[in-house]
Formats: C-alpha cells, structure tokens, sequence
C-alpha cells in the first residue's frame, strides 16, 4: 500500500471516529445543531428564492439580471475560495501540529503536501457548499433551469473551486519556500490595501444624482458594473457560461478549459511543493528575531494603567495575545471586508428622502441589520474568548485572582471594543442614511442595549460551554454552545427589533398614545429583556466557572 | 551509525548550534544533556529532518538527512518533547497506522510491545480519552514497534509513572544490547549516568565535553557524581562567558 494511500485511509477513519463519537453528545445537542442547520438552509433557499423571484419580475430585463446575478456570485465564490485557501493552506500546511508528525515518518514529501492539501481544500470549500447549495437551487426553480444546468453547474463549480484553491495554497508554498512567516504587519499592509481597492471599486458604482436614479439608468449602471465578473478568462466566468450555455458543445468547451485549467493549476502547486514543502517547514523560524516590546506594547500599557488592578494586566494580556496572533486576523478581516462593503454602499441606496415611511423603514432595516451584525460579531470574537485561554486556564484557575474578575474582564473588555465599533457604525450608517436624529438616538441606545446583551450571552455561554482543548476560534463557535449563542441571538434581535417598530406601528395604525410614549416603554421592555439575555448565562456561566476540576485539561 | 558533522543552526541573526561534531557508533546509548536552551531539541530537530540545518551535516545509518531523507527515517523510531497523537484515532488503529506507513502489518510480535507497555487494554480507547501518561507509552511503543536502528528520544521521562520509566529503561536497555543505537536527550542525570555508554554535554550550542561518565569527571576535576560533572562544566562555561561579557562591557 502507498503511503498515500495509508493517509487517505488515516483521514477517513479520522472522519469516521468524528463522525461516530456525536453518538455520545446529548441528544438535545445534537438535535439543536441540526435543526439550527436545517433551519438556516431552508431560511437562505426562502431568501434567495424570493430575491431571485424580485429580481425576475421585471420585465424585459429580469432574465438578464439574473444571469448576471450567478455570473456575479461565481465570481464572488471564485475570490472567496482563493483568499480563503491562502488562509486555510497557510495554517493547515504550515501551521498544524500534524506536520511536524507526518514530517519525522517515511512519508513521501508530495503525499505528506497532498493529504494536507487536500484538508485545506475542504477547509475553505465548505461555505461553498452551505451557501451555495440552497442559492444555486433557488435560483435554478426561478429561472426554470433543466438537470443538464444542476449537472454542469457542480462539474464546472468542483473544478473552479479546485483551481482556487490551488492557486491560494500555491501562494502559500511559494511564499514559505522563502522560510518567512506571514507577519501581522503584511496582514495590515494587505488589509489596508484592499481596503483602498474596494472604496475605489465602489466609488466608481456610485449611482450618482437622484436624476440619474430612473429605473433604465439605474439597470444599464448595474449591468455597466457587472461586467468586470464577465471576464472571459476568469474560471468563474466559464462555470457559469459550462452551466447556462446554450449549446452541449459550447458547455464541454467550457467545461474542459475549467479542467484543463485546473489540472495546470494542481501541476504549478506541485512543482513549487516538490523540494520545496518540506524545506519551507524546515525553515520555520529561520527569520525570526527576537525583539524588544515596540511602541504598541508601551502604549497598550500606558492605556491599562488607568484601571484599577488586576484588571489593568488582564486587559493588557487580552489585547497584547490578540494583538501578537495574526491567525486570529484572518476572521477579522473578513468581517471587517464584509461590514465595509455594507457602509460604503449604503450611500448608494436609492430612497425617497421626504417619505416618514421610508425614512422609518430604512432606520429599522439598517438597526436589524446593525444588530444581526453585532450578533455575528459577539458569536464570533466573544464567545471564544475563555475556550481560548486553553491549556492556559490553569495559570488562573490556580492564582489567587477570582474567576468573577477574570469573566467580568472579558464581558468589558469585549463590551467596550465591540460597543465602540458598532456604535461608531451605527452613528456612520444613521448619518448617511440621513435618519432623522430622533430615530438615530433611539438606535443607538438600542443598540449599546443590544451589545450589552449580545455580549453577556456569548461570555456566559462561552463559559456554560467551553471547548479548552481547541485554538481555532472558528472551530469553537461552531460546536454546540456558539450554535446555541446564534439561536438566542438571532431571537433577541427580532425580539428587541419588534418592540422598537411596535410603537410607531400601533401609533400610525391605531392611532393609540404619543408615539414617544410608546418608545419609551419599548425601551424600558428592551432594558429589561436585555438584562436577562446578559445577566442570566453570565450567573450560569460563573457559576459553572468556579465549579472545581470543571477546566481541567489533560 | 549516527554522524554530525559541523553542525550549525541560526535562527534570525541568533546561533542556537555552532559547530557540532560528534558520531555515535552502532550499539550505543549515548545521552545528550545540557541546560534549557542549550540547543538539544535543536540538534534532535535536525537529525530528524524537522530543521533544515544552516550548514553542516548528519548522516544517521549512512544516510544524509537532508538529502536522503526518506532512507534514514526508515530506520529511526523518534520520541518527540512534545508528541503529536491523532484525538480521533483509537490507541489501536494508531499503532496499525504507524505500522502501515513503515509498510508493515500489526502482527502479533508488534502487538506484544503495545503489551509490554501496558496498552492492550486501551486498544479501542481514543486517544484523545487517554490521560497523558498513556498517550506517553502509546508514542513510545509506536516508536518502538518497527524495530529501528536508531532510537532518538527527547526527554522520554517526563510524566512517566515509576513503573512504566523502569520498563523503558529496560526495553531501551535491551534495544541498545540487540545492536540498536539511542540517542537519548534528558534532564534526568541519574538516568543519564544510569543507562549512557557516552554523554555529551551542550551548552550555548557549543559542545562543552563528550565522553564516557567517567571521562567526563576526569576532565571536569569531580570526585562526586555526573550531577557534580555537569555542574562543573556548565558552571565553567557561564563563568567563562561571564568574564567575556565583562571584558566586553569594559
């Protein structure tokens, strides 16, 4: 038997034990996962079903938008997918515990490269699959598409992703060949420059006047700024051309330019990796200097010496590990990416500004959206926070230092640096909106009160339900508790979201009381619904936390 | 069967290994000690082709690590500081993994050193569910099991129950009489004295002396035991560095 062989066989009993130890979770954990799954599939076909059905509707041009939509989210799947192996390739190849392993046995260096690739393609395929499984057959029941369109669509797909994916590790090898490691100051450097990219990109989308806002103007600007996914040498392009070309033989064109583009691709990251994988992690560590703390360290000191100890070195500790772990990076950045391309184009939605009810609805639609992303953020950033003291926990467990101090620490500390960037977004987004300053103060208490909850909840399940063994933030949140934190967040929000539309709802209809009335009591009911999301699992949590042996990690 | 030749090894401007020679014949339990950071894992790292050395060479069983990378590996069984263990593997499918990539079968012969060390009834346990001492013994039996000719161990006692160090003592002990050779890195002097043929001792990445336990007091002027020996020589050596820096500053 091969070597590789043997590591395909490994990882498929890996699989197989993973997949058979949830026999020993509890049934109602299993049960919610998978309802929380079944539920977020079905929920994502609804919204792409309906907006592909919008999008349709209109006449002459709907069938054109359409395309152009899948042409677009091909393209988005394509970038996804190739920044996203960059990230993956870079952690599971050069990164992971296993390779140091896999190193010191008799395996072939390009076996050991391609199981590890293999992880890596699976790594940052997976939303592909989550995502555009219930996107691609909404849109195939809009648009009426036959089987051949499902059938060339997921040929051309598994070979766009795997060309992605290939030119993102190969940019990870090429770069490791080198022995450097990818450094928090370069992460910024990218980030900073994406960043400049993207506002050009959508400084150029603007929509411009409101005279320039007609129906026609607007599609013929649209379909203007599509057209850079119409490239012809991009591989998104020929997947959707393979899956909605008209005739068989220009889709098997198509389909074997993906293929023979995919199969250069894998050739190109296996001639960098041959001689060059293993050498690349034998040299880990050949360029790091060992330095003395710089300027942000002195300065993250200064700042915490303003509290009162201990909490003034636990705040340092927080920011600073976070700070010097640029694997933590990569999840921020997409946020980020995400919640910039959301702002900058806020200022192109096309509303009627004299309208109390669009000014009303577009105030609710951005707090929904404010608060689902604060949710996303909390779920993310702040329920990791204790699983990822890990093997460390000892060090506090052990101290004289209460467990109270150290989950109050983390609640502020999350509280405050989640609380500023989402109220900074929600002063920004009100402001170019143009929400009306009443109704943008209302937001914003609502929204410190939606962070104080939102925030409470993670930290306290994060404590009910904490993962010690596990570094990787991503994995953390996606096990029973963080599904659990989602769940109840995403009811808080549409609770607290109904209690603020009540008021204005029963006022205009019913004509019942002042509306100021009515927000008032809609806020004090979010005070103390919001009380209850924070302050009940942070008591459970604490409560669990200073259970004795309960973060004892073998 | 083990040869280091002018081993060096930089990381980023700061020498961690200058100039290491030594060579280690068939059938010898050579101990490699010297205080933390003196550059032991290192060394293990490179003739392990883990690191990729800054220039010099070894050669374990004939063959160039670097270049003949996949020949010496046949022959070694390595113990690393800090092992590595699939959590979702079963002890048992862990050792039949092991086996399978040294091309070879769970037999009844290898399943007796799973035995030995105690394992057999932990075979169909996940690792992951196993406490640290017995993943210790799982890493150390699979080291074991394919019989090599070279048996590199970085600091195999730690956490190890008494009973199961005197049964690696012995199986060592045992390898070491059926001609295999262990290159063994430790903190534990007692052991070292115990079991080493030759002991080598490190510091700074510098080879500050190398011969048998009772070379090593001759040289060093010590009456006492290896603990002294050793005291003596790195004591000698931090002084010696000591006065440098002084004349430096002056």
């Amino acid at each position: 038997m091969s070597d590789l062989s043997v590591l395909f066989k490994l990882k498929t009993r890996v699989l197989k034990n993973a997949l058979l130890s949830v026999k020993r979770e509890s049934s109602l954990k299993v049960l919610v996962v998978v309802l929380f799954a079944s539920v977020y599939i079905a929920g994502s076909f609804a919204l792409f079903f309906e907006g592909f059905s919008f999008v349709r509707s209109f006449t002459v041009v709907g069938d054109i938008l359409l395309d152009k939509l899948l042409e677009l989210c091909l393209f988005a799947f394509f970038v996804m997918i190739f920044i996203s192996s960059i990230l993956s390739s870079y952690g599971v190849l050069y990164r992971g515990k296993e390779t140091d392993f896999l190193m010191a046995m008799p395996v072939s260096e390009l076996s050991h490269f391609t199981i590890l690739f293999c992880q890596s393609f699976i790594l940052s395929c997976w939303a592909l699959v989550f995502l555009g499984v219930p996107l691609f057959l909404a849109y195939g029941l809009v648009g009426s598409r036959h089987l051949s369109f499902y059938i060339f669509l997921i040929i051309g797909l598994l070979g766009m992703a795997v060309t992605a994916s290939s030119l993102g590790a190969a940019v990870s090898v090429a770069w490791a060949r080198r022995g450097r490691r990818i450094r928090a100051g370069w992460i910024a450097s990218a980030a900073l420059s994406a960043v400049v990219v993207g506002w050009i990109m959508i400084e150029r989308f603007s929509f411009g006047s409101p005279a320039g806002r007609t129906s026609l103007a607007l599609v013929n600007k649209l379909l203007a700024h599509m057209r850079f996914a119409d490239c012809h040498f991009l591989p998104s392009y020929w997947a959707y051309a393979a899956a909605t070309g008209g005739s068989p033989g220009g889709r098997l064109f198509y389909i074997l330019l993906i293929y023979s583009t995919c199969f250069m691709m894998l050739w190109v990251l296996f001639s960098l990796a041959e001689g060059g994988y293993c050498r690349g992690l034998a040299r880990r560590g050949d360029f790091i200097r060992s330095r003395s703390p710089g300027l942000a360290s002195r300065a993250i000191d200064n700042m915490v010496s303003y509290f009162p100890g201990p909490f003034d070195r636990l705040i340092s500790k927080e920011v600073k590990l976070f700070l010097r772990d640029p694997a933590q990076w990569s999840q921020y950045l997409m946020f980020f990416g995400l919640l910039f391309v959301y702002i900058a184009n806020l200022r192109n939605l096309p509303y009627d500004l004299d309208s109390i009810f669009w000014k009303r609805l577009i105030s609710f639609l951005n707090f929904m959206a404010m608060a689902l992303i604060t949710g996303t953020l909390t779920s993310r950033f702040a329920f990791p926070q204790l699983s990822l003291e890990g093997n460390r926990f000892w060090l506090l467990v052990t101290s004289p230092l209460s467990l109270r101090k150290v989950l109050l620490t983390k609640f502020w500390l999350s509280f405050a640096v989640i609380g500023v960037l989402t109220q900074t977004i929600t002063v920004l987004s009100s402001w170019i909106l143009r929400v009306p300053f009443d109704m943008a103060v209302v937001n914003s208490i609502a929204m410190a009160l939606v962070v104080f909850a939102l925030v409470g909840l993670s930290i306290g399940l994060g404590a009910i339900y904490p993962r010690m063994g596990c570094d990787d933030p991503s994995v953390i949140v996606s096990g029973f508790g963080g599904s659990l934190v989602l769940i109840i967040s995403t009811a808080y929000i549409i609770a607290v979201a109904a209690l603020l539309v009540c008021p204005f709802y029963l006022s205009s209809y019913f004509g019942l009381l002042r509306p100021g009335l009515l927000l008032i009591a809609g806020l004090v009911s979010i005070t103390a619904l919001s009380a209850v999301v924070c302050l009940v699992p942070m008591a459970i949590g604490l409560r669990r936390l200073e259970r004795p042996g309960r973060f004892f990690v073998q | 069967m083990i040869r280091i030749e002018r081993l060096c090894k930089e990381f980023g401007g700061t020498v961690v290994l200058d100039d290491l020679s030594l060579e280690v014949e068939r059938g010898e339990f050579f101990a490699f000690l010297g205080p933390n950071a003196a550059g032991k894992t290192t060394t293990i790292r490179i003739m392990t082709g883990l690191l990729e050395s800054t220039s010099g060479r070894v050669v374990i069983g004939g063959h160039d690590i670097k270049t003949e990378s996949s020949e010496a590996k046949k022959i070694i069984g390595y113990v690393p500081d800090v092992p590595y263990l699939y959590g979702k593997l079963t002890v048992g499918e862990f050792a039949e993994f092991v086996m399978a990539i040294y091309g070879l079968k769970l037999d009844a012969r290898r399943r007796e050193v799973l035995e030995i060390f105690g394992l057999q009834k932990h075979l169909s346990s996940l690792t992951e569910d196993c406490s640290h001492g017995i993943r210790q013994r799982v890493v150390l039996a699979t080291a074991l099991m394919h019989d090599p000719d070279v048996i590199i161990l970085d600091e195999p006692f730690v956490s190890l129950d008494p009973k199961t160090a005197i049964l690696v003592k012995r199986m060592l002990g045992q390898r070491v009489r059926e001609g295999a050779t262990v290159f063994m890195s430790t903190h534990t002097l007692a052991i070292a004295e115990e079991l080493a043929d030759r002991i080598a001792i490190i510091d700074g990445g510098r080879l500050i002396a190398v011969g048998t336990p009772r070379e090593l007091s001759d040289a060093s002027g010590s009456d006492g035991g290896l603990e002294d020996t050793f005291m003596r020589l790195t004591e000698e050596k931090s002084a010696t560095r000591l006065s440098a820096g002084e004349k430096t500053t002056k």
